[in-house]
């Protein structure tokens, strides 16, 4: 046959088949050796990115876990023995039917999870695959798999670094030596935090604010990026006013922190409170941020931090932990042998046993496994880095500083502290307002605050699922309280508001009934005190 | 700075455009400072304001060494100006200080970048999308999560980006 009759011939076959022309236009027929190479390399790239990616969201999840185990096991060779037999068989059959509730759970929500994303993937790789044989004007195949693969790589070797490299901008760096230390106990550091606005400088004739941290995930979440304008702590310190933050000192370095209780807590804020109120010659506000809240709240009944003391506010505060409808009706659907705090501690090299701080948040994790499970986690990841397509792509600062946070400041706890919150979130306060908790040994009663006349701002997150509102108000039932809600969950106080040019920043009044933020709140006491010429030092 | 004896505080003929708004929405209009003291200032503007109303002040540029950025006032006196062609703001509105900020005042996004909280992409408050939860969204973000079907997978991204993680 003649080259001119071939041609003919393929030129025929190719326009009834222009499926196929189509195809090799796309790249999806291979014209050549070398594209199918480098196609094929891409391909085990990405299925390494993708098992890379998820073994790291599995590991984050399994550590945890296996410490419990450890934990586990540890504890029940002991209790095995003090228990019966049958009480022995008992307690693990509730477990085991508990565990199979929380996999089930786990498994359904994944499945859920992953239906939904398959269904919507299914819709594009279908429409490719129509732009792809009929040369549609959309998306071909080789496109959307390309954008696929560089979400995998992201996820699994980019996402990583820019975590890390965030850390820089995140959190307080004390180290720099750009907040002063005023003092120091055994257990706590008091700094006090310069403005990163060069433009202002501390009013000391203010009225000052200390603000404690909780202690589960530390201090770093109130300096978000401090350099972005969103630092909750840097808020007041902008306005000029004088703001000091209690920071936890190492507790892997520090016996005393390992060893501390209630009682220390307390009487170390009184001495700090004592230095403070000598220098600015006035009474301080104490403003505790989730865990902290609660922490201020027994401090300041507790009567230590009288005469020190005259107004208080508390964030996404967990007051009533037992109030904590999510927490609480998980720990309560623990057989009861098991919701004992022994099985969540670590026995330190020196022989001091503190809470498994991993452990503490891997909890919140089980309480919704339907939506935390590790595959769950990935996949919305993955979503969240493929949303939009950016030419320039650049992380999303927000999520990678609060993944820094999540896997740097996650510190182990104080066995002391720990049983004040387990106390909490399994006794609910009494009508007549007394704590689940005592410090020196005496009931505490909220209603104290009341007969102190001291006034409180609660700040609460509208979407809080961690710290509910109903926790958070719940000094509501036995006194009158000032309440700003925010919108969104539990860090958005923090992460979203602290920025003076947010809808809710916290120097502003907001909202129909002109709630306060707390900066304004602060900000209101020191001018209600300017003009009444009270000097109540 | 000069001082008129009538005056309490000295005046700083410093021009600056400003905006002002009498709610703190996020709906600013634009105006101009014509000079300011420690406790006032004299500003131009389209529309009248009534004699003791409130008006939220944001400073688009730092007047020299001053550090504050927002303040908040009352109306004490608004005149109408003659109209020129070169300028159509023609009230001239008097201002006292009630509070000074170091920072704007909030719900300026009009004025400033704001951030999708998804991608994180910088944009303008304006063309930003609000869901239900609060939660900001740029267009494309918005549209690709809404493409998923409602259910476990959105109830999941929307508690993340709400901040309820621990």
């Amino acid at each position: 046959m003649s080259g001119y009759a071939s041609n003919i011939i393929k030129e025929k076959i190719m326009a009834e088949c222009s499926v196929i022309e189509n195809l090799m236009e796309a790249d999806v027929i291979y014209k050549d050796f070398s594209t199918t190479i480098s196609d094929g390399i891409d391909s085990a790239k990405a299925i390494q990115n993708y098992w890379f990616g998820l073994s790291n969201y599995v590991s984050d999840f399994l550590i945890p876990c296996l410490n419990a185990s450890s934990y586990f096991g540890n504890v029940e060779q002991k209790n095995t023995l003090t228990y019966s037999p049958a009480d022995n068989i008992k307690s693990q059959m509730d477990l085991l039917r508990f565990n199979v509730n929380l996999v089930s759970r786990g498994y359904s929500g994944a499945l859920k999870f992953l239906n939904d994303y398959f269904s919507k993937e299914g819709h594009e790789l279908m429409d490719a695959w129509f732009n792809t044989l009929c040369k549609g004007n959309g998306e071909n195949i080789k496109t959307i798999l390309s954008k696929r693969m560089e979400t995998l790589n992201r996820i699994a070797v980019e996402y990583p670094k820019a975590i890390e490299e965030v850390g820089p901008e995140f959190g307080f760096h004390f180290e720099r030596g750009e907040n002063e230390k005023v003092a120091e106990t055994d257990r706590f550091t008091l700094y006090k935090i310069a403005p990163t606005d060069k433009q202002v400088t501390i009013d000391d004739s203010l009225k000052p604010i200390v603000i404690i941290p909780p202690y589960v995930l530390g201090e770093n979440i109130l300096s978000f990026l401090p350099h972005e304008n969103r630092s909750y702590t840097h808020a007041f310190a902008n306005q000029g006013i004088p703001t000091y933050i209690r920071v936890l000192k190492s507790i892997i370095d520090n016996d005393a922190v390992q060893t501390m209780e209630g009682d220390n807590d307390a009487t170390d804020l009184r001495y700090f409170c004592e230095i403070i109120k000598k220098k600015h010659g006035q009474q301080v506000t104490l403003n505790g941020y989730c865990q902290g809240g609660f922490i201020a709240v027994i401090d300041l009944i507790s009567g230590q931090l009288d005469g020190l003391v005259d107004a208080l506010i508390t964030c996404v505060s967990p007051i009533d932990g037992a109030k904590c409808v999510g927490l609480a009706s998980f720990l309560k659907s623990l057989p009861d042998r098991y919701n004992d705090l022994a099985y969540g501690m670590k026995t330190l090299p020196n022989g001091n046993m503190v809470a498994d701080g991993q452990l503490m948040s891997w909890v919140y994790k089980l309480k919704s496994i339907d939506t935390e499970s590790p595959l769950v986690s990935f996949f919305r990841d993955m979503i969240m880095l493929s949303a939009t397509d950016h030419t320039q792509f650049v992380f999303n600062k927000t999520a990678t500083a609060l993944n820094y946070w999540l896997r740097n400041d996650r510190t182990d706890i104080p066995l002391g502290i720990t049983k004040l919150s387990f106390a909490s979130f399994n006794t609910p306060i009494t009508k007549d307002g007394i704590m689940p908790v005592k410090l020196f040994g005496r009931k505490l009663n909220i209603n104290r605050i009341k007969e102190k006349k001291i006034p409180w701002l609660i700040c609460y997150g509208e979407k809080d699922d961690l710290v509910e509102a109903g926790s958070a108000l719940a000094p509501l039932e036995y006194m009158e309280v000032e309440t700003t809600p925010f919108p969104k969950g539990h860090v958005a106080i923090a992460t979203s508001w602290s920025n003076p040019k947010s809808k809710y920043a916290l120097h502003t009044q907001f909202g129909e009934k002109k709630y306060r933020g707390p900066v304004k709140f602060q900000m209101d006491l020191n001018n209600k005190k300017n003009n009444s010429g009270i000097n109540n030092s | 700075m000069y001082q008129d004896k009538r005056r309490a505080c000295p005046r700083d003929a410093f021009m600056a455009p400003i905006l002002i708004s009498d709610k703190l929405d996020g709906n600013y209009a634009n105006a101009i400072m014509q000079n300011h003291s420690s406790s006032g200032m004299y500003l131009i503007c389209q529309q009248a304001l009534g004699f003791d109303e409130g008006v939220y002040v944001n400073m688009l540029e730092s007047a020299r060494n001053e550090i504050y950025r927002g303040f908040f006032g009352r109306v004490k006196w608004c005149r109408e100006l003659k109209r020129s062609d070169e300028n159509d703001d023609h009230f001239g509105i008097g201002i006292n200080f009630i509070v000074k900020s170091h920072n704007y005042f909030g719900g300026i996004g009009c004025m400033t970048d704001c951030c999708c909280d998804v991608c994180g992409e910088k944009t303008s408050f304006n063309k930003l999308i609000r869901t239900d939860d609060y939660v900001f969204q740029c267009k494309d973000c918005y549209n690709a999560l809404n493409s998923f079907p409602e259910g476990n997978l959105k109830s999941c991204i929307s508690n993340y980006l709400l901040g309820n993680i621990l």
